[in-house]
């Protein structure tokens, strides 16, 4: 039956090209868009399972740039028990780079500036001591000092000793680190005091208090505890962190199938108008194959695998321009887009499975005609 | 082996435009028989070699083939019967353009055989019978009208069938061809002793029968 299905597609060759190309097109829309959500996810639970302690933000803040808090709040808390250390932090965007950036670059767009006090960075867990890979962390008396992350450092080609240009100011680069999550590794460290200076970030408040809890088990109670004492807190725990994004990840996900499915169904109709012409066209072949002993289903079958077939050289092409695509984007913007063999493998479904769903009615039509109307007709 | 027993057939019964198409046809044809059936257009001959082809099913009366009342039977029954009992030979061919010659042969058992290499042999046989041995690889628009006309016999005789229907097959053919064509359907039937039903207007076809039936209006009037 294959074959039959083969030479009926290659003889109206530009028809079926262009079917197949709706589910390509959608597939590898499809591909693209859900391989950046993934290696979002990916990204942000990495830089999740970095994450120490207790982050006290400002209620309601998506990310501690855009929090602001009372520099008070972080003393109440070191008074609090249960609290090994407290450490005050102003973060900050870097608005340029070693000057203003020229088009898009993902790193400054991530880029967050983060402004510690020296004297605290030995008494917390970071992320970013820990994964120091040359040079050393902040001393107290360091002013215009930074430890940059990896991947700030490899783009702008620097090393420990060069100096740095973050929003018109000159820091020396005195450590470097890599955490391994590409959202940390792009992040630079610099002097509370002078995160201030060149933000004008007020001396009263704080963007977030990362807490270093006593006993790493009680976290969890200690961050109600501090909410319970600040209402207008949010203190998390690296857990909690998780499971928000990871919410708010899957929903981005939801919506990413959902926009790539309005461009596959659009590729699904594609088919379904292909096969119903085709079925029109051979209404006399299918009369007469009824005549000559096939039953309604060998009828069905034989239209149904043709859409089948579509789909899925549509979507073996759909899936491997999604992959070049997202490898691409990864070349653009660096590590962004991640094609895991899950995606790969719903999107080959979904593409198998719309050409069936297109071939559904075609096939049923087929199926039901009268052998001697067919067999009469003349298209 | 073919009884048709009080055989009506009317399209949109009870309706305005009602048209009895067979009125009350009874008639028996015994297996080998070459029977032509003659008739001016709209008499019914088609209709009732639809109804005999298993193709269409009478308003009233009955149709058996080897005792089997195939009148009452459902579609894959049908099916069936028309693949292993039944073979078509049409006027318009009615071949796949996109198989060839042996391809279309086939057809029929294409989806049931279990050993293709048999089926592919068989078909190749069928189509040297016919004379085009030399035309296996062939696709239909690359052969003449007569050489179709052969295919569609052979493909006709694939499963050895027990009946031979042929609607008009000499209709699109030029007399010589159609003679030719008429020769190897009385070949089929001697040599093989396959039962040939001919329904046309060719009154060459005559000459090969062995029983002429009139139809007119419906009805069988010689």
């Amino acid at each position: 039956m294959l074959k039959i299905v083969f030479n009926n597609m290659m003889r109206r060759k530009l028809r079926t090209a262009l079917a197949t190309l709706g589910i390509v097109l959608g597939v590898t829309v499809l591909v693209s868009i859900v391989s950046i959500s993934t290696g979002m996810t990916q990204q942000s639970l990495d830089a999740l399972g970095k994450l120490q302690g207790i982050q006290v933000i400002k209620k309601g803040s998506m990310d501690p740039v855009m929090s602001s808090i009372p520099i008070e709040y972080a003393d109440e808390i070191k008074s609090m028990t249960g609290v090994q250390a407290v450490s005050k932090q102003v973060w900050v965007w870097a608005t340029s780079i070693e000057g203003p950036s020229e088009g898009f670059s993902l790193s400054s767009f991530f880029t967050a500036v983060l402004g510690v006090e020296p004297s605290e960075m030995g008494l917390i867990k970071s992320s970013y001591s820990a994964s120091l890979i040359k040079g050393r962390q902040l001393e107290a008396g360091d002013r215009y000092v930074t430890v940059v992350g990896k991947d700030v450092a490899d783009e702008h080609n620097k090393r420990v000793g060069s100096n740095i240009e973050i929003n018109g100011v000159d820091f020396k680069i005195v450590g470097i680190f890599h955490a391994g999550s590409r959202f940390i590794d792009s992040q630079m460290v610099i002097p509370i005091d002078i995160a201030r200076e060149i933000s004008g970030f007020p001396n009263d408040r704080i963007s977030m208090a990362q807490v270093e809890p006593e006993n790493p088990e009680d976290a969890q109670k200690l961050a109600r505890k501090i909410e319970l004492r600040m209402d207008d807190v949010d203190a998390k725990t690296q857990q909690e962190f998780s499971e928000d994004i990871g919410e708010l990840l899957g929903t981005m996900k939801t919506v990413q199938w959902l926009f790539s499915s309005i461009a596959a169904i659009v590729g699904g109709i594609g088919v379904m108008n292909t096969m119903i012409m085709s079925v029109m066209e051979r209404t006399k072949e299918f009369g007469m194959m009824k005549a000559v002993g096939w039953t309604n289903r060998d009828v069905m079958k034989n239209v149904l695998l043709e859409s089948i077939v579509i789909g899925t050289i549509g979507g073996v092409i759909g899936l491997l321009l999604g992959f070049i695509g997202s490898m691409a984007i990864n070349t653009m913007i660096g590590g962004l887009a991640m094609v895991t063999v899950e995606l790969a493998m719903e999107s080959f479904i979904f593409a198998v499975a719309l050409g069936a769903l297109g071939g559904l009615y075609p096939a049923y039509r087929a199926s039901k005609l009268n052998p001697i109307e067919a067999l009469r007709y003349e298209g | 082996m073919i009884e048709v027993k009080h055989v009506w057939k009317k399209y949109n019964p009870g309706m305005k435009n009602e048209v009895v198409a067979l009125k009350d046809i009874s008639l028996n044809i015994e297996r080998g028989e070459f029977v032509f059936i003659s008739g001016p257009s709209g008499c019914g001959k088609s209709t009732l070699m639809h109804i005999i082809g298993c193709l269409d099913n009478p308003t009233r009366g009955e149709v058996y083939m080897d005792d089997v009342k195939v009148s009452s039977l459902n579609d894959g029954e049908l099916s069936k019967i028309r693949r292993d009992k039944i073979g078509f030979v049409f006027q318009a061919f009615n071949l796949i353009p996109s198989l060839n010659a042996m391809e279309n042969v086939m057809l029929p058992m294409i989806l049931v055989a279990t050993n293709k290499e048999e089926l592919r042999n068989q078909a190749k046989t069928l189509l040297e019978a016919v004379g085009l041995g030399h035309r296996l690889k062939h696709k239909p628009n690359q052969l003449s009208g007569g050489e179709q006309q052969r295919v569609t016999i052979a493909r006709a005789m694939l499963n050895d069938p027990e009946v031979i229907l042929a609607d008009e097959p000499t209709g699109e053919l030029d007399s010589k061809t159609g003679e030719g064509i008429l020769k190897l359907l009385k070949k089929v039937n001697k040599e093989r002793g396959t039962t040939v039903v001919a329904v046309s207007h060719n009154m060459l076809t005559k000459k090969y029968c062995d029983r002429h039936l009139k139809l007119k209006d419906g009805k069988i009037v010689r």
